[in-house]
């Protein structure tokens, strides 16, 4: 897929997880976009090479508890097609506050 | 736990049993992983929303909401089921095929042949023997003949044909038609124009209706009524150019002029669609000459056809009809004497006796494919020989036997899928050529094509005669044969050692593969008895059992195979015997 797929909805997930929201609920919550369209969008990045994703150590998922949690990163590439996109739908900076924490729990 | 409450347990979290469910259609690589992240997902909504204290049942209904997105996110990860095991093999099967291109191309093409052979007899069998004829419940339509002792298919005498008419009850409509032609003048050049004077009842006693105009009445069928003519879709185009406005308009027909009242439709099919026989539709009133309405003993060619009431077999019909032509035998004897009625489904007379070599043809077709499976399983049982290295590979690197199958399989059903779309084509353009040559006149024949319906039912048959086949040669002698031709090489080294001469060895291999010739040579001799007797009923000037044939044919055959024979055997004769037994 080349970038002019880059829909504004793939933008927005995009600037979530540049801006700390790094999984899946979390993205969900702030983009407002429903699960439906994120989890394959998170996918089809990350086989395309702008994000990458790691599990969580099952410990941190066991001491809370809950199931591990899948969190996701931008790359290199990642961040350059975020620029285009900024550049091509100037509001994209003013839609999602940052957050606040370091939001990757500490990895073992 | 009771099984209450395991009940309970498993209606709690309704959105986390449908995730596990909608996990069944992920691909089975990523299924766990996608489990896992939509239940963290899942898990985590249910907690805010119990932080809100609000796990109600609105909230409850909002988790189930959000699970449903699971579907269509398990939906999006179909297209990478194309790296999936079965996929990979029918890359590898490709791969395989092309690096064979030789073998692959000779065994697709054998395949197409048989394939396309069958498809194409089946069509014709389809189209002349089983498709019922183009009229509404055709089985109804009967064909009624006079038969005596010493001719046993007569045209009827039109009085008596008056006379059944009235008495019968066991049919709908009786109607006749008495083939004629005329000389069509005023359009072109005169041409002689073929086609029967019919009642009035014509085509309501088919169920065909002109496309153009209208049927004939009963007042056009009597003796003097004004002249009009019903023209075959085929004469309209040809000699008027299919004018839209020829109804109504008169036509010269033997230098009189005659009403065009009607167009027959492009397939109405009385005995061919495009049958020059049936160029036009008169009525019997018209028909001149007066001695064949009044005289019994005059058999002027017609012919009749009846519909049958509903719910009347044609068994009741036939004791009906044969009571009734019995009377005029006894008021008429010295007409009538011994005649009776025969009748006989139309669709009879319609394809006569081709019924019978078709299907032999037909049988004829159906083991060229079985021969053409088998020489497919022998070409591929001649290639898994050379691939034993690859199998006993795969094998040592974790492949299991089932997993081995499988991907053999695939590439089976690769190359019959190929085999099966070069059939297709075969078969089109086979059709084609035969209804172009139209042999002896095959009746039904304009419209016999490949019909997909036809090709889909023969692909599938042949299809799995072909896996089967495939399977065989690929797997299961596979196995056997690569042993025994292992074995031999070293069991020929021990004989040559053991001071076996070379004539020994061929004379040891020759006898073991002329034994089996023979065998086959006995049951192909019994079954070409049988066969040919069936045929022989259908050919002419050769007796079923042909001697010359009979006796050289096999002794051809025994020839070929004997030097089948003798070339494997001079190759093992020259096996060094110290390489042979080192082999160990």
């Amino acid at each position: 897929m080349g970038r002019g797929f880059l829909t504004y909805t793939t933008a927005v997930i995009l600037q979530a997880v540049a801006n700390g929201y790094l999984y899946g609920f979390d993205i969900i919550d702030i983009t407002g976009v429903p699960g439906g369209t994120v989890y394959p969008a998170l996918r089809r990045l990350e086989d395309e090479g702008y994000l990458t994703s790691e599990w969580e150590e099952p410990s941190i998922a066991q001491s809370e508890p809950r199931p591990p949690r899948k969190y996701y990163e931008l790359t290199r590439e990642g961040r350059e097609l975020l620029a285009e996109a900024v550049k091509r739908y100037r509001l994209l900076e003013q839609t999602q506050p940052k957050k606040e924490r370091a939001t990757k729990p500490s990895r073992a | 736990m009771s099984p209450l409450s395991r009940y309970k347990r498993l209606f709690r979290r309704p959105h986390l049993r449908l995730i596990a469910l909608f996990g069944v259609i992920v691909p089975r690589r990523l299924r766990a992983n996608w489990r896992q992240e939509w239940e963290a997902e899942l898990r985590h909504r249910e907690e805010l929303l119990a932080q809100w204290e609000r796990l109600d049942w609105r909230s409850k209904l909002d988790l189930l909401r959000r699970s449903t997105s699971a579907f269509w996110d398990a939906l999006c990860l179909q297209p990478k089921r194309l790296e999936d095991e079965v996929f990979q093999d029918l890359r590898f099967g490709a791969r395989m095929l092309l690096k064979n291109k030789g073998a692959a191309a000779v065994a697709a093409l054998t395949l197409a042949l048989g394939i396309g052979a069958n498809t194409a007899i089946f069509s014709v069998i389809y189209g002349v023997l089983l498709k019922s004829l183009p009229f509404p419940e055709a089985d109804r339509l009967l064909v009624l003949n006079e038969a005596s002792k010493t001719t046993p298919v007569m045209s009827v005498s039109y009085p008596n044909l008056r006379d059944w008419q009235r008495q019968q009850t066991v049919f709908e409509n009786i109607t006749v038609y008495l083939p004629d032609n005329m000389v069509l003048t005023g359009a072109g050049e005169p041409e002689r124009i073929i086609g029967p004077f019919v009642t009035a009842n014509f085509f309501v006693t088919l169920g065909a209706h002109p496309s153009l105009g209208r049927a004939f009445t009963e007042e056009e069928d009597k003796l003097g009524a004004e002249r009009v003519v019903i023209l075959s879709h085929r004469a309209w185009q040809r000699h008027f150019n299919g004018d839209p406005h020829l109804i109504g308009q008169t036509i010269q027909l033997n230098g009189a002029s005659h009403t065009v009242v009607g167009v027959t439709a492009a397939d109405f099919d009385f005995y061919g669609r495009r049958n020059p026989n049936n160029d036009l539709f008169l009525p019997m009133g018209q028909k001149a000459g007066q001695d064949f309405r009044s005289d019994r003993g005059v058999h002027p060619g017609i012919y009749a056809i009846g519909r049958l009431r509903p719910g009347v077999t044609i068994e009741q019909a036939r004791d009906e009809m044969k009571a009734l032509a019995a009377r005029p035998g006894r008021e008429y004897p010295k007409e009538n004497a011994d005649h009776t009625i025969e009748l006989n489904p139309l669709f009879d007379d319609y394809v006569g006796d081709i019924q019978r070599p078709l299907w032999i043809i037909q049988a004829a077709v159906g083991l060229v494919l079985l021969i053409a499976c088998a020489n497919v399983a022998n070409l591929s049982l001649a290639r898994a020989a050379s691939r034993r290295r690859e199998i006993a590979v795969r094998m040592a690197l974790g492949a299991g036997r089932s997993r081995v199958v499988r991907q053999l399989l695939t590439e089976s059903l690769l190359l019959a899928a190929a085999g099966g779309a070069l059939g297709t084509l075969l078969a089109v353009w086979g059709v084609h050529l035969l209804v172009k040559l139209n042999p002896d006149g095959l009746p039904r024949l304009d419209d016999v094509a490949v019909d997909w319906r036809v090709l889909g039912f023969t692909l599938l048959l042949h299809g799995l005669f072909a896996l089967l086949a495939l399977f065989l040669g690929a797997v299961g002698i596979y196995g056997v044969m690569a042993y025994t031709v292992t074995q031999r090489t070293q069991e020929i080294g021990i004989r040559l050692a053991l001071g076996a001469q070379t004539g020994d060895v061929l004379k040891l291999v020759v006898r073991q593969g002329l034994a089996l010739v023979l065998v086959g040579i006995a049951i192909g001799l019994a079954g070409a008895f049988a066969l040919t007797r069936l045929i022989a009923s259908l050919l002419f000037m050769v007796s079923a059992t042909d001697a010359v044939t009979f006796i050289s044919l096999p002794l051809l055959l025994a020839a070929v195979a004997l030097l089948a024979c003798y070339l494997p055997a001079r190759r093992a004769t020259n096996v060094d015997p110290l390489a042979a037994i080192r082999r160990e």
